[in-house]
């Protein structure tokens, strides 16, 4: 008797779509992977803010296509067996929706690969982390900025279904094939400092996930980097927390967090079980300062709501208080 | 021929033409990995995300499997290392190799069947019938030293004996679990 029939019940329906996938091509489709829903700026420009509101562990997956600066329809495509026209078609709309992808890529940009490379080998990874840059489209990867801890931080776009280790490759992408814009932060010297030598932030969108996370085990805490990807739009990111964590323990005082974005990504550290935690509230600014929209409330920041929960075994530490210094300006 | 009768092999070369074998060959190796994450972890919901994840990895990796032996035990197993690995350094479940198989909906686990899995798994069944047949003083140490992961040191202490004749019983005990998985004749 099956333990899991559920899993097997999904493997047997996976192993059947692989079989009857068809080869051709088509351009791809992007679609929105994390299922956010979308909420409307003060002007009534529609972005994908909200996408961005809970990315508090940190960003993996962010949908390109579905977007609602271009209609979905107009990139969908004719099936197609040229190559360049469907590389050409994912790069056009990156750009379009990325601004980091509409300039010219530069020798750093391209020198992502390498760094991984040095990063495995320096940082005694295995050669299987660098199965990280599998499916990456070496001509959609961005540097974008170098974080006082010396790692640097990529934007790159892959896709999540299918191993594209070439551009000839491009010409097998399945019809529902998703292409994720996400960073790729790497210390080149391979040394762990506030986070792995080598991360692509993802995962941990929905509550399941932040269960499953806070259950891992003490490293699930230690990563201290939240990234997030935004639109062009945003400038500035703020995120507050309250008092009181998700896992019910209380701090002296709320914490307030700026993230200066750099190419589309902002990238803050804050150090301790922060990472565990995610903001009551985030506000996202244009470049003049101005509010574009703001999720959440402030209102209630030093309320304790939730009972405390001493007994919880995946609390490694009682903090007294908040961690200082978390400013997330880079 | 029956799936239960082909070989590992067998099973996953025949996934294009008969996607069914995957299911054979998971029934086969289900107990198995489950087992070998509730052990490491002791959270049933964590062990069936681990194993999913390793099928899935499997699943997509099934077209370049080489058998060097007639039992994909090993090559399983080693999956399995890996996930759990990069799970634990990334400090959340891998989800890769699912995402890759468009599988993006969560499960939740019963009650009941939590209480199945333990049942299942957590008496060790599937590490009895492996064990079974290793002389007593190999099977002790291979179970200190493998699955309870103790130091060789520590193994002595308790067997009150050399930390050199531990890794002999351990190193031969292996060997013989080796030649068996390989030859199960």
């Amino acid at each position: 008797m099956t333990l899991l029939p559920q899993v097997r019940s999904q493997l047997d329906n996976a192993a059947h779509r692989q079989a009857t996938r068809p080869r051709w091509a088509r351009a791809a489709r992007i679609a929105n992977t994390t299922g956010l829903t979308r909420f409307p700026t003060p002007n009534g420009v529609v972005t994908a803010v909200a996408v961005i509101v809970t990315l508090g562990i940190g960003v993996g997956a962010v949908a390109l296509l579905g977007h609602r600066h271009t209609p979905a329809s107009s990139l969908v495509t004719r099936p197609t067996t040229n190559t360049s026209n469907a590389l050409q078609s994912i790069e056009k709309f990156a750009a379009s929706q990325f601004a980091v992808f509409a300039r010219p890529q530069t020798a750093k940009d391209r020198s992502l690969p390498a760094l991984v490379r040095r990063a495995v080998r320096l940082g005694g990874l295995g050669p299987g982390s660098q199965s990280l840059l599998n499916g990456v489209i070496p001509s959609l990867t961005r540097y974008t900025q170098t974080l006082p801890d010396g790692r640097e931080v990529f934007m790159t776009v892959h896709n999540n279904t299918t191993i594209l280790p070439s551009h000839t490759d491009l010409r097998h992408l399945p019809p529902n094939a998703i292409l994720v814009v996400g960073p790729v932060i790497v210390q080149p010297d391979g040394k762990w400092t506030n986070g792995q030598p080598l991360d692509n932030p993802s995962g941990g969108l929905t509550a399941r996930d932040a269960y499953i996370t806070a259950r891992t085990g003490r490293q699930a805490c230690a990563v201290d980097t939240y990234s997030v990807i935004v639109p062009n739009q945003v400038a500035r990111i703020r995120w507050q927390f309250g008092r009181q964590d998700p896992l019910g323990y209380i701090f002296n005082a709320p914490l307030t967090v700026n993230m200066t974005v750099h190419g589309n990504v902002a990238v803050a550290t804050i150090p301790q079980r922060a990472s565990c935690d995610r903001p009551d509230a985030v506000t996202l600014y244009d470049r003049t300062g101005r509010v574009l929209s703001q999720t959440g409330s402030t209102s209630n920041l030093n309320q304790i709501t939730r009972p405390v929960n001493p007994g919880n075994p995946f609390a490694y530490r009682r903090l007294s208080r908040r961690p200082t210094g978390g400013t997330g300006r880079h | 021929m029956r799936r239960h009768e082909l070989t590992d092999a067998d099973l996953l070369g025949s996934i294009p033409s008969d996607p069914g074998g995957f299911a054979a060959f998971y029934d086969r190796y289900e107990t198995a990995i489950v087992g070998y994450f509730l052990r490491r972890t002791g959270d049933v919901e964590l062990a069936a995300d681990l194993t999913a994840e390793v099928f899935a990895a499997a699943l997509s990796a099934a077209a370049r499997y080489r058998p060097d032996t007639t039992t994909a035990a090993p090559w399983l197993f080693t999956i399995a290392h890996h996930t759990l690995a990069r799970s634990v350094r990334r400090g959340r479940v891998e989800a890769r190799a699912r995402h890759r198989l468009g599988i993006r909906e969560a499960f939740e686990l019963e009650p009941s069947q939590i209480d199945r899995v333990h049942a299942a798994v957590a008496g060790d069944q599937w590490v009895n019938q492996v064990l079974a047949g290793l002389p007593e003083d190999q099977q002790a140490a291979v179970r200190a030293r493998i699955l309870d992961e103790l130091p060789y040191h520590e193994i002595a202490d308790r067997l009150q004996t050399s930390e050199l004749v531990i890794r002999k019983r351990v190193s031969r005990g292996l060997a013989t679990l080796r030649e068996r998985l390989e030859d199960p004749s």
